[in-house]
């Protein structure tokens, strides 16, 4: 078995649980339950299907655990599992729901860094929203590509295991989601600068 | 502006996916150019401003939740036994039924190719008409969408493989054509060569497709001078199909994954071709056919190169073995000793391992052969795709052409609706779209699956692409060879067969 994409860290933790220590497992859940959320949350655009398929991908690597072969880095494998849990759901949900992510005050949204003034967080938020409508006007693949290479920072190569895609095709994805993002976001600047008071 | 090959580097820039060296020259044409170090600005500036977008975060009881959730299902328990264990909470699942369409649907593949290349004394041909009615009612659901499974199921597969296939175990299952005879191309690996019993088939109850079921009479061959024991697997391919529980997880979930979609091209020198049956993942084909000259050399020739490539196949090479891997047919009152015309072999084996001996294959035979899927990606990469689409279109125009020349059919009943009028704008039509969505691309095109001039690179980048995947798996492969009558003299060794033509539509 190849483990040199798993840190040493991830490695013992999974050996334990293969042992039969579940309560291990627990460490690597909370190690990665908000990357793969931010991720699920990115991709689905609902917080509550992200929270199940976060919780269903990890009872999954759990039960799967046995399959990893450490190939990958265990984040990728486990990503991949809630892909294709999300990419399911996806397939089955009905075409009418629709979320508004910027609208949903359940959740505390933290930004990064230091906590801005409030006028400057008004502004964020605005922009926040605006960067929100703009990704949900991408296509799924595009923003899958988007949410993978930007927001969990993953490099070529995961995305194109996750995905399944070969690496040029990855590339040139992500080339092409960006240039679809850009876009979507000078109408979307284009719509605001015409109605101000909105 | 500049133009998209600069826009690409600052893209590569961005991503950090360029040289010390390359990237020192992107930096010097963003300085020499204002428009281009703005557009490089405007990335850097939109994936900062993704990468600052709130975070999203779940609490802390999260984790105890989740193996609470575990725990609760007694189907949720870490599988860390064998594989055995691993598969039998699977067979209660999604896999069995698919087991059985991914079966019906690569049957259909091996017949539709077999078939129109079998010369016409081919006893598989007077199963024509059996193997359509299967067909048409598998064909459907094989190529529609499957839903994802919900895990990762190659890993599961690869381990279910290592605990349960012997090393270099192959399967031979003699004479495709044989009446006598069958390819199971899901047959278990597990199944001992020796006619053991397995240890992991399902209970009888847990079988669906109770109508699809058949007594499969085993014989056990011997050669004349020794060679290994081979299990025959009755009935004839077109009579039967395979029982959910006859096939092995792994084939039934490679099998599943499978489109439909079989790729073959055309003749060449030696008399060798192949065919793939192409699969989703970025894997090696699991089926692939090839066609041989029906003389001593080729197959010998063929050996040759399994036995450098590691794969430990024989195909018997002269008339004598060849009979004497055969059985005795009833015909018409007496018994007639029938000649194998071809021969399917289950093996286990690394992609490396298949690439080498299909690059061996290829080299020695010209075997054209391409994956489409693989193709349509590497090509929009380099956004070439409606170059290819156009260049593969004319190449099956081509092939119509020389094979309605030769009364050669297989390639129409391969294409399906691939002489669709418009195919050949097909291409430019992709174009406009998001040329990296091969399911966008099957939308605009027929499904045609067209070998290319390019296919011996096509064939070195998809064992490539299989081997970073997953270098080290044993992964099963399905070979099978039939031996063709090239010079299409009638055969005296087999009856003569009803025409082909009414299997091709």
């Amino acid at each position: 078995m190849n483990k040199s994409s798993v840190p040493q860290e991830d490695q013992v933790l999974i050996d334990q649980t293969l042992d039969g220590n579940t309560a291990a497992f627990g460490g690597l859940v909370r190690k990665y339950q908000n990357r793969l959320y931010n991720g699920m949350v990115n991709m689905l655009r609902n917080e509550a299907e992200a929270e199940d398929v976060v919780q269903d991908a990890f009872i999954l690597a759990l039960t799967k655990l046995s399959s990893f072969h450490g190939n990958s880095a265990f984040f990728t494998w486990l990503y991949r599992i809630a892909y294709n849990v999300a990419v399911s759901r996806i397939r089955r949900r009905k075409p009418t729901v629709s979320l508004n992510m910027g609208s949903d005050d359940s959740r505390p949204m933290e930004f990064e860094g230091d906590a801005p003034a409030p006028d400057e967080r008004i502004r964020r938020i605005e922009d926040v929203e605006q960067l929100h409508q703009a990704l949900d006007n991408l296509s799924d693949e595009h923003r899958d590509v988007l949410v993978l290479r930007e927001m969990q920072e993953l490099d070529y190569e995961a995305i194109s295991e996750i995905l399944d895609l070969p690496i040029g095709t990855v590339r040139s994805r992500i080339h092409r989601a960006r240039s679809q993002l850009k876009h979507q976001l000078e109408i979307l600047m284009a719509e605001k600068k015409r109605s101000p008071q909105n | 502006m500049s133009n998209l090959k600069n826009q690409q580097l600052m893209h590569d820039l961005l991503d950090g996916q360029l040289s010390d060296e390359q990237a020192q020259r992107a930096r010097q044409m963003m300085a020499d150019d204002a428009e281009l170090a703005e557009f490089y600005e405007s990335l850097r500036e939109q994936q900062s401003a993704l990468r600052a977008l709130p975070k999203y975060s779940l609490d802390d009881s999260f984790a105890d939740r989740v193996l609470a959730a575990a725990k609760s299902n007694p189907d949720n328990k870490v599988q860390t036994g064998p594989a055995s264990t691993v598969l039998n909470n699977r067979q209660s699942g999604w896999w069995a039924p698919a087991a059985v369409v991914g079966t019906l649907a690569a049957m259909l593949l091996v017949t539709l190719f077999v078939i129109p290349n079998l010369s016409p004394e081919s006893s598989v041909a007077r199963n024509e008409k059996s193997t359509a009615d299967e067909s048409a009612g598998a064909e459907p659901t094989a190529s529609e969408p499957e839903e994802q499974p919900e895990a990762d199921e190659d890993s599961v597969i690869t381990k279910d493989k290592s605990d349960t296939i012997k090393k270099n175990q192959q399967r031979v299952i003699p004479s495709l054509n044989d009446s006598a005879t069958d390819v199971q191309l899901g047959a278990s690996p597990s199944k001992n060569l020796d006619g053991e019993k397995r240890s992991d088939r399902p209970p009888e109850d847990a079988m669906p497709q109770e109508n699809l079921r058949k007594s499969i009479p085993k014989q056990e061959l011997s050669s004349d001078d020794g060679r290994e024991k081979v299990e025959r697997m009755a009935p004839p391919l077109t009579d039967r199909v395979a029982e959910p529980s006859e096939l092995a997880p792994p084939q039934s979930a490679e099998l599943k994954r499978m489109r439909g979609d079989i790729v073959s091209g055309p003749q060449n020198n030696a008399g060798a071709q192949m065919a793939v049956v192409k699969g989703t993942q970025p894997a090696a084909p699991q089926v692939m056919v090839f066609n041989i000259a029906d003389n001593q050399e080729s197959i010998q020739k063929v050996n040759q190169m399994l036995a450098d490539g590691g794969i430990g196949l024989k195909l018997p090479a002269t008339p004598q073995e060849r009979f004497s891997a055969n059985s005795e047919k009833e015909a018409g009152g007496r018994r007639e000793a029938q000649t194998q015309k071809s021969f399917a072999f289950q093996v286990e084996a690394t992609p490396e391992q298949m690439q080498k001996t299909v690059m061996e294959l290829n080299t020695e035979t010209d075997i054209v052969a391409i994956d489409t899927d693989k193709l349509e990606m590497q090509l929009a990469d380099n956004e070439l795709q409606s170059q290819a689409k156009s260049l593969r279109t004319r190449e099956f125009r081509r092939q119509m052409s020389d094979a309605s020349g030769s009364g050669r059919q297989g390639g129409g009943g391969l294409g399906g609706g691939g002489m669709a009028p418009g195919a050949s704008g097909s291409g430019s039509q992709a174009e406009g779209s998001d040329g990296d969505d091969d399911e966008a691309d099957s939308d605009s095109e027929p499904e045609l699956n067209l070998p290319s001039a390019q296919s011996i690179r096509d064939i070195d980048e998809y064992f490539r692409l299989a081997r970073e995947e997953d270098k080290l798996a044993k992964r099963s492969y399905t070979l099978i060879f039939i031996l063709q009558d090239r010079n299409a003299s009638p055969s005296t060794e087999t009856a003569p067969a009803t025409p082909v033509d009414s299997k091709n539509k």
